[in-house]
């Protein structure tokens, strides 16, 4: 736990003193969203919205209250680093528990605590950590259940934990559901009662599944429509058919290269090296019959391989990476972190290749080591998700528009199409609470009839609903001229200033 | 000159000849105990807690009249935290009795390993009203007890009315320890009331109370005797579990069963860890009955006397602990039977609740040990969600059904912090407070119950109008005990092989119980 602690501060500090913290559009998003729930033009629960679940914000709140942390990302960094910490314990637990060696469980957890992609997330406000987290803590009791080991508790700690999941991110909805399945094959083969069977399903997926049903009733309390997070305009799927029409969605319905895809992205973020004998590990551990619970064990620790390998088939998410998108796209490095929801298995069946070594432990371990953090110095391998967030389709832009706004913004309320990621409401200094925006209703809509009613700043992207509602509307446009200035423009950005404010 | 409501003690003369006792408004009541009217339920509100509820009533109307909307928002935010720190005082109990479950638990060696020779007298109290019909397994269920028989007192309390229990009782065969004692017929006519005219007679060191359809586990009495030897003398009460035989009757024992299951194996354990008072069940509580004693035995005017007894004795510094030994009962299977049973359990609840707020400074005797906040949190909080409930259901359907037209005055009344307290009460609490009762199931085994706790809602209904049918009789009739009738199961083939199933043995032993 001192480990990584110690780790996580290090990464922490370096990602803020970098400035790669809030390097992801979606990480200011995920700020913005738990900011809005407090302080907002229409603050409250509602700002959570429906597409992204909510746990994660929800636990930044307390946090996104003072300024500070949530302009400079360490709300974020606090929850995440939490996670990670919590992440790091549980392995070595789930180690211990499934390969009954605290030395190499040991190594589970340095295994993980090292990889340089899951120290940059762990600094981020992204919400792969925190997934990790209950995803791990939530396996850990189920095969404390499968081991017989405090029955009723462990399958209740299984649950509550995979409650967590799902309302943290989808792959949490495969594990439990996966998990409900895998329950009720152990306990037939365990020769247990059909009652039995149900009831101890029943314990398990009373909690696991009430995230679901929470989230399904939140979109049709809100959205009237209890689907709405993944058919809604504003859903992955949506983007992703856009991506579709343009002929870049290269896994959907294409199982191989969904599989292709996501292994690599796997590989890309596990490391090569510790890849490659990670692999050895799971052959080497499926294989061996003495392993009991062996079967139950992978399936469990692999479930985000088959989930992502669905999401992309189905198209409902993309990952580009250069090593197999076509150089014709536009863009080639995109979602390659959902790779690091492998780490955690990798980092167990890793340490199981040494489970039985004894003196060579330390040497092979280091040799290990050395090989793939000489790929890294090499520049034969990369921080992948960082590279991300830097210069791939998840860099957060940063136009000129934003520190012409950061230098000149006074006062007042800003109408933004804030979805379209125009401009940074924190990197601008706005306060959160003077942004009108789509989740603002009566601002919003109020604002395409009568601009100047609220709003003293208007900024617009090319082709953004604020711009196609008033400057691409000839009678908006000219009641946009009336009562405001042009005060910035640039080939994809305006910004408008409310005459005489 | 005595005002005619005042108490009068009997005098010398008619305490020998009836039992202790006194004269109110011209009627006699024989209670056969020396516990001060100040700590009883024969009055409801001492007069102090009578001006402090005029008070309160007149604050509350004034407020309301001056300000309703405010007075509203401020009782809705008041209740609103209440049933949050309810929801989290429940979930710590739950916690605790899986993390650290406190419960004096044996194993085999230790039971069979006690000298028969040197355990103490033991004294079994059963109040018996109307139940000739369960008398039989009454006394299989005692003959079988692991107990030397020659250390054993049993006092079968009979009324002086109920002559059909009377006739069967002398007709049997009854074993040698056992003891029909015919309790004179008295105001108030109720089962602490008999307990106390039986606590005279006892001759044990540990006491027992069974109602007539218990079936104690075979071991208990031992299991008892070990317990009282491993906790100091400050410890007066080993609580064993309560239980149904005959859990899958109907819908009703289900959920009864489930009930029970999270009272006994969650609750009131998770209430022995934290040393909180615990409020005893109705049965199955062993004492050291000197000590019993000296606590003036039970209140005859509390429908709950059990609960009354377990606040009472913590009250004066002493300890309830719990066993791991189970005792199985019948589950009332027919709802108005239940309904009745229910209104009198919350009416006992709103007795003790007002006996024992009335010196709110006796539980401070320990100030390491918040009782009173624990007290009403148990007590007091359960009565009053109970009659909340409903209201505030009736008030999540009518905002999102007729949101249109009361939603923005629904929302008014809840400012943003206690709107997020209230949805999590929701949205959490609510989904809590139904797996709770699905876990009880879980420990203690019964799987097969799980599936029907998703009606509990409907249940907790049940339980809101008892607790109104109980005000009702708080009001005019506050000492009529509503008998609850047992022995729905002898004539239930099915139910009875369902017992048998769990009790491991036939019910009813005919070469025991003879008539």
């Amino acid at each position: 736990m001192a480990l990584a602690f110690v780790f996580s501060i290090f990464s922490a500090l370096f990602c803020h003193l970098n400035d790669f913290v809030i390097a992801y559009g979606d990480a200011e998003s995920h700020l913005n969203i738990a900011k809005r729930v407090i302080s907002c033009l229409t603050p409250g629960l509602a700002q959570l919205g429906g597409i992204w679940l909510p746990l994660p914000h929800l636990l930044m709140v307390p946090l996104v209250a003072f300024d500070p942390l949530w302009r400079s990302g360490w709300a974020g960094t606090i929850v995440s680093g939490g996670a990670f910490i919590i992440s790091s314990l549980i392995i070595y637990q789930l180690a211990m528990l499934i390969l009954d060696n605290k030395r190499v469980a040991l190594l589970a957890a340095v295994v993980f605590i090292a990889n340089p992609n899951v120290l940059y997330l762990q600094a981020t406000p992204m919400t792969e950590l925190p997934l990790i987290a209950f995803l791990l803590l939530n396996t850990y009791f189920f095969l404390k259940f499968i081991k017989g080991e405090k029955e009723v508790f462990s399958l209740i700690l299984a649950g509550f934990f995979g409650l967590c999941a799902t309302l943290s991110r989808y792959d949490g909805w495969f594990l439990v559901a996966l998990e409900a399945g895998l329950l009720v094959l152990s306990l037939v083969k365990r020769g247990q009662s059909p009652k039995a069977i149900e009831g101890k399903l029943i314990l398990f997926a009373t909690p696991a599944f009430y995230g679901i049903f929470l989230w399904l009733l939140w979109n049709f309390l809100i959205f009237q429509n209890p689907f709405y997070f993944t058919n809604s305009i504003f859903s992955a799927k949506s983007q992703q058919m856009a991506w579709l029409a343009r002929n870049e969605l290269p896994a959907y319905h294409n199982l191989g290269l969904a599989f292709a895809y996501y292994l690599t992205t796997a590989v890309a973020n596990i490391g090569l090296i510790f890849s490659l004998a990670a692999g050895a590990g799971i052959l080497l551990y499926l294989w061996r019959k003495e392993e009991k619970y062996r079967l139950i064990v992978a399936a469990i620790l692999l479930s985000p391989f088959p989930f992502y390998l669905i999401s992309l088939y189905l198209g409902q998410s993309v990952i580009f990476i250069p090593s197999l998108t076509p150089e014709t796209f536009e863009w080639r490095l995109f979602n390659v972190r959902y790779g690091v929801m492998m780490v955690p298995a990798s980092s167990i069946f890793f340490a199981y290749l040494f489970k039985k070594t004894k003196r060579l432990f330390l040497p092979l371990v280091g040799l290990f080591f050395l090989s793939q953090i000489f790929l890294y110095l090499s520049g034969q391998a990369e921080v992948i998700s960082l590279s991300d967030g830097l210069k791939g389709l998840s860099s957060a832009k940063k136009p000129d528009a934003q520190n012409w706004l950061a230098q000149h913004y006074d006062r007042g309320l800003v109408l933004l199409d804030d979805y379209a990621r125009t401009l940074s409401v924190i990197q601008t200094h706005i306060p959160m609470q003077n942004v009108i925006y789509v989740g603002t209703t009566p601002y919003w809509e109020d604002s395409f009839k009568e601009p100047e009613k609220y709003a003293i700043w208007i900024i617009m992207q090319k082709d953004d609903t604020v711009w196609r509602r008033l400057y691409d509307q000839p009678e908006m446009r000219d009641r946009l001229y009336k009562f405001f200035n042009k005060v910035y423009t640039s080939k994809e950005i305006l910004i408008f200033k409310r005459i005489g404010s | 000159m005595q005002s005619k409501d005042e108490i009068i003690p009997f005098p010398l003369e008619l305490k020998r000849r009836k039992g202790r006792g006194f004269c109110f408004r011209g009627v006699e009541f024989v209670h056969h105990t020396n516990l001060p009217i100040a700590e009883s339920a024969f009055f409801i509100l001492s007069p102090t807690q009578k001006y402090i509820l005029l008070v309160f009533l007149f604050t509350f109307l004034l407020s309301l009249l001056l300000n309703w909307h405010f007075t509203l928002t401020f009782l809705i935010g008041a209740l609103t935290i209440l049933y949050f720190a309810d929801l989290i005082f429940n979930l710590y109990l739950i916690l605790k009795s899986f993390i650290n479950p406190p419960e004096i638990s044996f194993v085999p060696k230790e039971i069979a390993g006690l000298d028969g020779r040197k355990l103490p007298f033991y004294t079994i109290f059963c109040p018996l009203y109307k139940e000739w019909e369960v008398l039989p397994q009454f006394v299989t269920a005692i003959s079988r007890l692991d107990y030397p028989k020659d250390k054993l007192q049993v006092l079968l309390l009979l009324e002086e009315n109920d002559e059909k229990t009377i006739k069967v009782a002398r007709d049997y065969r009854l074993p040698s320890y056992f003891e029909t004692i015919i309790v004179p017929h008295s105001l108030p006519k109720t089962k602490p009331k008999a307990l106390n005219y039986g606590l005279k007679l006892a001759k044990g060191e540990y006491a027992v109370i069974y109602d007539a359809e218990d079936i104690p586990e075979k071991n208990q009495l031992k299991k008892a005797c070990l317990a009282f030897d491993r906790v100091n003398e400050k410890t007066i009460c080993i609580q064993a579990k309560l239980n149904y035989y005959n859990p899958h009757q109907n819908l009703l024992t289900r959920l009864f069963t489930a009930e029970y299951s999270l009272w006994f194996d969650l609750i009131l354990i998770g209430l022995q860890s934290i040393h909180a008072p615990i409020p005893l069940g109705g049965t199955s509580n062993h004492f050291r009955l000197k000590a019993l004693r000296s606590l003036e035995g039970w209140d005859p005017f509390n429908m709950t006397e059990d609960c009354d007894l377990g606040i009472r004795l913590a009250k004066k510094g002493y300890h309830t602990a719990m066993m791991d030994s189970t005792t199985f009962e019948e589950a009332n299977c027919q709802p108005l039977n239940w309904l009745r049973q229910r209104s009198r359990w919350i009416k006992g609840y709103i007795q003790t609740y007002f006996v024992h707020m009335r010196q709110p400074k006796d539980f401070l005797h320990d100030w390491r040990n918040p009782d009173i906040l624990t007290f009403q949190l148990v007590v007091g909080g359960k009565i009053l969600s109970i009659f909340i409930n409903p209201l505030m259901w009736l008030t999540t359907l009518c905002y999102f059904l007729f949101r249109p037209m009361v939603g923005q005055l629904i929302e008014s009344f809840y400012p943003p912090a206690i709107m997020y307290l209230g949805v999590f009460c929701l949205a959490v609490g609510n989904f809590l407070y139904l797996y709770y009762y699905m876990v009880g199931c879980a420990k203690r085994g019964y799987f097969d119950l799980l599936k029907y706790v998703f009606l509990v809602p409907f249940y907790w209904l049940g339980m809101s109008l008892a607790g109104w049918k109980a005000l009702y009789e708080i009001a005019y009739h506050p000492h009529y005990w509503a008998k609850t009738t047992h022995g729905f199961h002898i004539n239930n083939q099915k139910a009875t092989n369902q017992a048998v199933n769990i009790v491991g043995q036939q019910l009813v032993d005919r070469t025991i119980a003879v008539s």
